[in-house]
């Protein structure tokens, strides 16, 4: 079935079985692979992209339910949060493998675009994506020399 | 480890379609593979002055990548702004033996203490080379040149860069002795540099094993028999009609199932209904016979290890005696990119391309599997989504052969997450009784110990695998024994992140602090009062109490525990600062790690290590435990195989005491400490001494 969706703020049309996974959609039919599988089952967060703005799993949402929101995955990561965010991961030096990143800088960008300011505990609680390198008081820096930058 | 270094030769390639300098050497003997690569490319200079370096070694996140240009940058004197990498794996001469006599992978933490001699000379042959072609292009000599950010500059301040010489480098000989800088001037090698794989981790641009892409390439999942050592019993290739699969062939002890899509792959072996031959004794496996097993073999004499003095005797004079037995489980790698190799066979060669700790592994195992000669076979290794040990293994690159050799295209298997956790080569359940006995004011007199579990190295050898961390003790103790029993349950077991260590620093240090304990002593000052004849391990215990304020926790009502570990000449002791709440909650606020491993290339990468690996260990020591019911294994992802997340993780802390000594590895070093580090603070906490992990089998309330 054909379904035509807006990925980083450009349509991609794809023949695709309406239960295929978001996930398995940008990977294989879009092609782009910033966005990982790890879980599949939407706990882990390697596989975190927008709708319409909002963090979420895609290895658990079928295309046929994605209909008019606007995707956004890690190579279409441009706000100035998003950039911000990339920076300081830089600066931080946050990564690892840096397999689970990518999911890692939509969720810390989520929570910076609600949250200018966010506490240790509004890190703790939207974070809960998982990285077995363990780079999660890197992580925490690098959100926190974010929201010095936008409050600056 | 030392490196030969006798026989080397250096040998220069010119090698089509590049241009400029190609420094191509070949360090050896090697047993093997031979043919397939006498002349190895190392580094790369273009014209427009970027300087490509090779790296012969996995980047699984350790951060080789980086920290191994770096050193050959040093000595090239190398404009860090451009250089860059290229992965290349431990192929033909890129392999160079590492720890544990085992030559071609990537492990052990040795990546920089075997290569920072070769690398560095490497560098420096380069510069020399470029230096030479510079004097005699301008006709001066050489000694009035400076080489410095990839340009060479002569006394007249006349300059010209690296790229613009290479060409005529590439055409001199290889000078054989090679001046190397003298420490005091490194500008690169100490520095924290950014890692080189960063820009385009944070992009998502990085090609991990999931996201090679070619031409006309299919997917495939796997179904492996969900009791270990299943084998697929019948098999109607007709299964999958009526699915969108496109093809189904056995594999060993399960089947793969090939798609367009990996989803659809995955969707049909889900649906798959397979009979598998099981073996009966499998089938009635379960942790309660395995705990009995380790408990029965813990019986029996086993094999001694090491004997110093009359531990026997000593322990029957010894007026305080002390006996406890420790119990760790299975465990899992669990990393995050689950396992994936995509393979293209035709009749006359194969390629992979494969996130992978030993490319040569890889080979070897495309080649028994195709009959094709490693002159055919090139392997292409892609960053790794984590590794820890898992990645050693082959048996998912056979899968993708065998797949891409049945369907004539290129195929790429990944595993689900159920495979993935369910089909590991885990970390073995492993069982410990100590027996120690301490006189009148002069400690420890008699240590007598003996674990009991899977072994590593089975076949005859000595297991120092299995036994590390357990014997020899980094203390000083007058009469000691260690004996090692080995189990076998049939579940398979490999490699890590730390082997042995994992579990014999938990027995060994939770030990010491029983004795600390039973003694009436503090558990540092006694740990102290055993290291008298070791002056590092001494200054990294005294560094580590300086920086936690050893006894005086800093979060009100909490409290600290200490650990020691050694992995190769590297020294590491932890502290830390546990909290036990009234509902039995625990939480670990921060670490503290004081590590000596000789000289360091990246000190921030050092530190990323030991940070990333107390979150590994951490997360074992609290709820990290595999269980197996009639042979097969219980968890299936991350709900119940559970990882730290962001509120979990404690602050880590890490000193790094300098040293002129050469580099030893600090890759494992920092995960086997942290699990008595943290009991031995609960122990000071409540009072009740762990010993079972994961501490998430104990109620504190």
């Amino acid at each position: 079935m054909k379904f035509s969706i807006n990925v980083n703020r450009k349509f991609y049309t794809v023949d695709v079985d309406p239960q295929k996974p978001l996930l398995w959609v940008l990977r294989e039919d879009i092609g782009m692979c910033g966005t990982k599988y790890s879980c599949g089952i939407g706990i882990c967060g390697s596989c975190t992209v927008f709708l319409d703005g909002i963090a979420s799993p895609s290895c658990t949402l079928k295309v046929e339910s994605v209909g008019r929101m606007k995707v956004t995955t890690i190579e279409g990561l441009n706000s100035k949060i998003g950039r911000s965010v990339k920076e300081a991961w830089i600066e931080e030096k946050v990564s690892q493998c840096g397999y689970c990143q990518p999911g890692q800088i939509m969720k810390a960008t989520y929570l910076l675009s609600n949250n200018s300011d966010p506490s240790d505990e509004d890190i703790d609680e939207t974070m809960t994506n998982l990285c077995r390198c363990g780079t999660y008081q890197r992580i925490r820096s690098a959100i926190k020399k974010v929201a010095t930058n936008i409050n600056l | 480890m030392e490196i030969q270094l006798t026989r080397r030769t250096f040998l220069k390639t010119t090698t089509l379609g590049l241009t400029g300098l190609t420094l191509g050497c070949s360090i050896g003997p090697w047993p093997f593979d031979r043919k397939f690569s006498n002349v190895t490319v190392w580094l790369t200079i273009s014209e427009d002055n970027w300087i490509t370096i090779m790296v012969p070694k996995a980047e699984m996140g350790q951060g080789v990548s980086t920290a191994l240009p770096m050193i050959v940058a040093e000595e090239l004197e190398a404009d860090w702004t451009k250089v860059t990498f290229a992965l290349r794996g431990e192929l033909g001469d890129y392999s160079i033996s590492g720890a544990m006599g085992v030559s071609g992978i990537t492990g052990g933490s040795t990546s920089i203490s075997t290569m920072f001699e070769p690398l560095r000379e490497m560098g420096a042959a380069a510069k020399e080379m470029l230096v030479t072609a510079c004097a005699q292009r301008w006709q001066v000599e050489p000694e009035s040149l400076t080489a410095r950010n990839s340009f060479i500059t002569h006394s007249t301040m006349r300059s010209i860069t690296y790229g613009a010489l290479a060409e005529e480098a590439n055409l001199l000989p290889i000078p054989e002795n090679p001046q190397l800088k003298d420490p005091s001037a490194f500008s690169i090698i100490g520095q924290p540099l950014d890692r080189l794989d960063t820009p385009d981790h944070i992009e998502g641009r990085s090609v991990f094993g999931t996201d090679v892409k070619v031409p006309e390439m299919l997917y495939a999942a796997v179904r492996q028999s969900p009791v270990f050592g299943g084998q697929v019993a019948h098999f109607d290739p007709s299964i999958i009609e009526g699915t969108t699969a496109e093809a189904i062939l056995e594999i060993p002890g399960g089947v793969a199932v090939v798609a367009k899509s990996y989803w659809e792959a995955e969707k049909v072996a889900q649906s798959l209904e397979i009979d598998f031959h099981i073996p009966e004794e499998m089938e009635a496996l379960s942790s309660e016979d395995i705990s009995q097993q380790l408990t029965q073999d813990l019986s029996t004499p086993g094999s001694q290890v090491r004997l110093i003095g009359d531990p026997i005797a000593a322990m029957e004079s010894a007026p305080i005696k002390v006996e406890a037995l420790y119990v760790v489980p299975f465990l899992a790698h669990a990393a995050m990119e689950p396992m994936t190799c995509t393979a293209k066979v035709t009749p006359e060669s194969c390629e992979v391309w494969v996130p992978t700790q030993g490319a040569r592994i890889v080979q070897a195992v495309t080649r028994a599997n195709t009959g094709l000669d490693v002159s055919s076979i090139e392997v292409y290794p892609t960053h790794l989504g984590g590794g820890f040990g898992r990645k050693v293994e082959s048996d998912y690159v056979t899968q993708a052969v065998l797949a891409s050799k049945a369907v004539g295209k290129p195929v790429k298997v990944i595993w689900s997450r159920q495979e993935d956790m369910q089909h590991d080569y885990y970390r073995p359940a492993f069982k410990a009784e100590l027996k120690g006995g301490i006189g009148e004011s002069t400690g420890i007199v008699s240590w007598i110990g003996k674990s009991a579990g899977p072994s590593l190295m089975a076949g005859g050898f000595f297991d120092f695998m299995s036994t590390a961390g357990f014997s020899p003790l980094p203390y000083d103790v007058p009469n000691m024994s260690a004996h090692y029993v080995e189990s076998d349950f049939g579940v398979p077991i490999g490699w890590w992140r730390s082997i042995g260590s994992s579990q014999n620093v938990f027995f060994v240090e939770s030990f010491v602090d029983e004795l600390a304990g039973a003694a009436g002593e503090d558990p540092l000052t006694f740990r102290g009062e055993h290291l008298k004849n070791n002056e590092r391990r001494l200054a990294v215990l005294e560094r580590v109490a300086e920086m936690a304020n050893w006894g005086q926790p800093v979060v009100p009502g909490a409290a600290q525990g200490v650990a020691l570990a050694l992995h190769g000449a590297s020294v590491l002791a932890q502290i830390a600062e546990v909290s036990v709440d009234s509902g039995g909650e625990i939480r670990v606020h921060t670490v503290y790690c004081a590590l000596d491993c000789g000289g360091v290339v990246n000190p921030d990468i050092v530190e990323a290590q030991i940070e990333g690996a107390v979150i590994f260990g951490l997360t074992a020591a609290l709820y990290g435990e595999i269980t197996i019911e009639n042979g097969r294994v219980r968890q299936s992802n991350f709900h119940d195989y559970p990882l730290i997340t962001m509120i979990d993780a404690p602050l880590v802390k890490t000193t790094i005491i300098k040293s002129d000594a050469r580099p030893s590895g600090v890759g494992e070093i920092g995960v086997p400490p942290i699990a008595p580090a943290v009991t031995n603070a609960i122990f000071a906490a409540t009072g009740h001494r762990v010993r079972y992990l994961p501490i998430s089998l104990y109620e504190f309330s």
